[in-house]
């Protein structure tokens, strides 16, 4: 229930099944390494975080090589989400359970010297959401010493937004996405990549369901045993009002990678990326990782991630009135200032035809304009098997 | 309109020496790849950014509205 914003992640995953293919591409057309011939993978990752969250998102995916250059992939997730987080007892008292189902399949045809082009398709729903996005790409090495290695992908997603407390509730969102990333080879020990994503996100934007508080409130935990009563007791609240954002919304993005080998077993890469939209939020991120093959097939790896965001132009951590922000308003802490700070390490350890990968990762969110959870830490574990042949 | 182009072709093959196919031995192993796996480049990057950039800013949240549930936005 995650309403329009499930439109981005709808499109964002048809971009993903197809970039994340398109990337390990690029590295197999500079090594002349063909692509896998079947690949079978199954992944579960838990999410547990300080705000009483769970998530369990299981994900399964294929993809194998047809006749004729054709190529095949499919992959289905879920998130199955159960929460008293204080976005939802704020608002219901009660422990939200929840689940969003996705499916994308995509088919591509041409090989890395002579362009490959692909049609990819992903269906998205949950119970007051529905969309479906549609991504066209086309990939290839733009030298004959395959040293450079193009990927331009354009795509466009509908999604219908409805409310489980008004089933005359329905709003619509389309988005627009067109992206472009360069792989090149530098040396035989270094690659770099370069990646622009430009969207547009028009349409209903808001939530469904949120309403902001006014005035200047202060909030404190509520102690007595009414079960009615909710975890939290607002006091100077003047009004509320609805939620209330721009339509309109245009996001830019830029990427660099690099990868630089370390002698014979080891190498580091790093993450950097750029991010502004309509919306005034600008962000960053640097991400550095390790990584270390003992021997052929085993990958251990350790990394971390610095994300820092400057809040949207009329996010507020109190509104006195709607006028002040030329009507919009949100409660929402994600548009407001925040700084994610993220450690992982991970495994791939091959036993015999199958891959084991394992992941842990703890997550430090930190909010310093939202009253109610100023922070909150995560654990993340993603376990899962590879068949590859 | 020249210069720029010069500047432009020495820029782009700053450090970019010719590597030979029977040289890329390293590029291929699994350590190189900018992805290393790209079902866990879905499930990390789809999770990062719903949590960031305001893209999840249109779910459900605080407010007091809705008893009947929906609009986690929780995660």
């Amino acid at each position: 229930m995650r309403n329009s914003s499930a439109v981005s992640e709808t499109i964002l995953a048809t971009l993903l099944a197809c970039a994340a293919w398109s990337s390990v591409r690029a590295s197999d057309a500079a090594a002349q390494t063909p692509p896998p011939a079947f690949r079978a993978a199954a992944r579960v990752e838990s999410y547990t975080d300080s705000d009483a969250t769970q998530v369990v998102r299981p994900r399964v995916s294929l993809e194998g090589a047809l006749p004729n250059e054709w190529r095949a992939s499919g992959a289905y997730t879920a998130d199955v989400v159960t929460s008293a987080s204080i976005d939802v007892v704020t608002r219901a008292s009660q422990v939200v359970n929840e689940s969003r189902h996705e499916g994308t399949a995509s088919v591509s045809h041409g090989t890395a010297s002579t362009g490959i082009a692909t049609l990819g398709f992903t269906l998205g729903r949950e119970p007051d959401y529905r969309s479906h996005a549609g991504v066209v790409s086309y990939a290839r090495n733009l030298d004959e010493a395959r040293l450079w290695y193009l990927v331009v992908q354009a795509s466009a997603s509908h999604g219908r937004v409805g409310s489980v407390a008004d089933q005359a509730f329905v709003r619509h969102l389309y988005t627009t996405n067109a992206t472009a990333t360069l792989t090149r080879v530098l040396s035989r020990t270094r690659v770099a990549r370069v990646g622009l994503e430009l969207s547009n996100l028009h349409g209903f934007q808001s939530s469904a369901y949120r309403t902001v508080r006014m005035g200047d409130w202060s909030a404190y935990r509520y102690a007595g045993d009414d079960p009615d009563a909710g975890p939290w007791v607002f006091v100077g609240v003047t009004q509320s009002a609805r939620e209330r954002v721009p339509d309109e919304r245009f996001r830019g993005r830029i990427t660099f990678d690099l990868v630089q080998s370390l002698g014979a077993h080891a190498s580091i890469s790093l993450r950097a990326a750029a991010y502004a939209d309509s919306f005034q939020i600008l962000a960053g991120e640097i991400a550095p990782e390790l990584r270390v093959e003992p021997s052929p097939g085993w990958l251990l790896r350790l990394g971390g991630r610095v994300y820092a965001q400057s809040s949207a132009w009329f996010y507020r951590a109190r509104y006195q009135d709607t006028s002040e922000t030329d009507g919009y308003v949100t409660d929402d802490k994600e548009l407001g200032r925040m700084r994610t700070y993220a450690l992982h390490a991970a495994a791939q350890i091959p036993i015999g035809p199958v891959r084991i990968d394992a992941r842990v990762e703890g997550d430090f969110y930190r909010y310093p304009d939202f009253t109610l959870l100023p922070h909150k830490e995560a654990l993340v574990l993603v376990l899962g098997l590879t068949y590859r042949r | 309109m020249k210069r720029f182009l010069l500047t432009l072709a020495m820029l782009s093959s700053v450090g970019c020496a010719t590597v030979e196919p029977w040289e890329r031995d390293t590029l291929s192993t699994a350590r190189m790849q900018v992805d290393v796996d790209p079902d866990e480049t879905y499930l990390v990057t789809t999770r990062q950014r719903v949590r960031e950039e305001g893209i999840i800013g249109t779910s459900g949240s605080s407010g007091g509205s809705s008893a009947a549930g929906g609009g986690c936005g929780c995660h």
